[in-house]
């Protein structure tokens, strides 16, 4: 036999997830609607350094060597990660990078001139740009085993 | 559904019961289908408000305000660009040069939205030197000048 007090508390958890269920049928349908304005992201973390190595038989990496390798010096070059997510507008995407620290990615608005993302670089940078259809967008360095990161954005939309 | 029977359904989905009152539960069960459904939902919500719970244990709620607060800027200053095309082109040019040569002094970069073709609008290395080393039609870098010894910039002009 329940107490009272157990009987009441039971109740007010009751009350509780009927509120709750009301709220997340809200936000469900929300969500289904900003899920209606999202865009692709292109995430690529990139190592270069000065040591011997030459570019990794990626086609990643090469993709990554024509895009840094005009304007960065560096004799290894290799892809440490890639990720690829659809993110709605006003979603921020949190990426961990192998250093621990985080790229954070907001896709804010999409307009006929490009896609606006606010882009933080965490302790080096924060930009906001607006980025065209499947133009690397790139961001470092950071240091890391003797060498940087450098991640390279990129949008479909 | 009656009140009744709901009560009786979330009492059996949170283990409440004793055998007697089980066996009702599960005797509606079986010839019910709308009961059927309503522990359905029942166990969903108890399963979303599970994930809720683990995801919840450290809101990140400064990340989004200290991504939007800039953007908002950026919006700002494109729709600001837009009402001001219609001035003499020069002046447009001067305020510019003024703008981003002030940009320059305290360590931010504030990119005119439009005429060049470029993507960035905004940007704050927190003091560091940065430099823009591309910004056309094929890609954008963002390079900031504490890079190590063996990496160095190829082309540009203000590396120290």
């Amino acid at each position: 036999m329940q107490s009272a007090e157990s009987t009441s508390a039971s109740r007010h958890a009751r009350a509780l997830r009927g509120a709750l269920l009301l709220l997340l049928t809200a936000l469900l349908a929300t969500a289904a609607l900003g899920q209606s304005a999202a865009v692709t992201l292109d995430v690529m973390v990139v190592h270069t350094s000065g040591a011997e190595g030459g570019v990794a038989d990626d086609p990643r990496a090469r993709k990554a060597d024509g895009i840094l390798g005009r304007q960065i010096k560096y004799k290894s070059l290799k892809v440490v990660d890639s990720k690829r997510r659809k993110v709605a507008l006003n979603e921020i995407w949190k990426v961990m990078l192998p250093n621990g620290k985080h790229f954070l990615v907001q896709p804010l608005d999409l307009a006929d001139n490009g896609l606006l993302v606010a882009v933080d670089l965490e302790g080096s940078a924060q930009v906001d740009a607006r980025i065209k259809k499947k133009t690397p967008f790139v961001v470092g360095p950071q240091n890391y085993q003797g060498g940087s990161l450098s991640v390279i954005l990129e949008a479909n939309y | 559904m009656s009140e009744r029977k709901i009560r009786l359904l979330e009492a059996y989905h949170d283990g409440e019961l004793g055998w007697l009152g089980r066996w009702r539960a599960r005797r509606l069960l079986s010839r019910d289908a709308d009961a059927r459904a309503t522990l359905a939902s029942l166990e969903t919500v108890g399963g979303l408000l599970r994930e809720i719970e683990a995801e919840a244990s450290a809101p990140d709620l400064w990340d989004t305000v200290r991504l939007r607060l800039p953007a908002l800027d950026v919006r700002r200053a494109e729709a600001g660009a837009a009402d001001a095309s219609s001035l003499p082109r020069w002046i447009g040019a001067g305020l510019a040069t003024v703008a981003a040569a002030l940009a320059m002094v305290i360590g931010l970069q504030l990119v005119p939205p439009s005429g060049s073709g470029g993507a960035v609008r905004w940007l704050d290395s927190r003091g560091s030197p940065v430099v823009v080393l591309q910004d056309d039609r094929d890609a954008t870098i963002i390079w900031l000048l504490e890079a190590p010894a063996e990496v160095s910039r190829r082309t540009g002009s203000a590396v120290s």
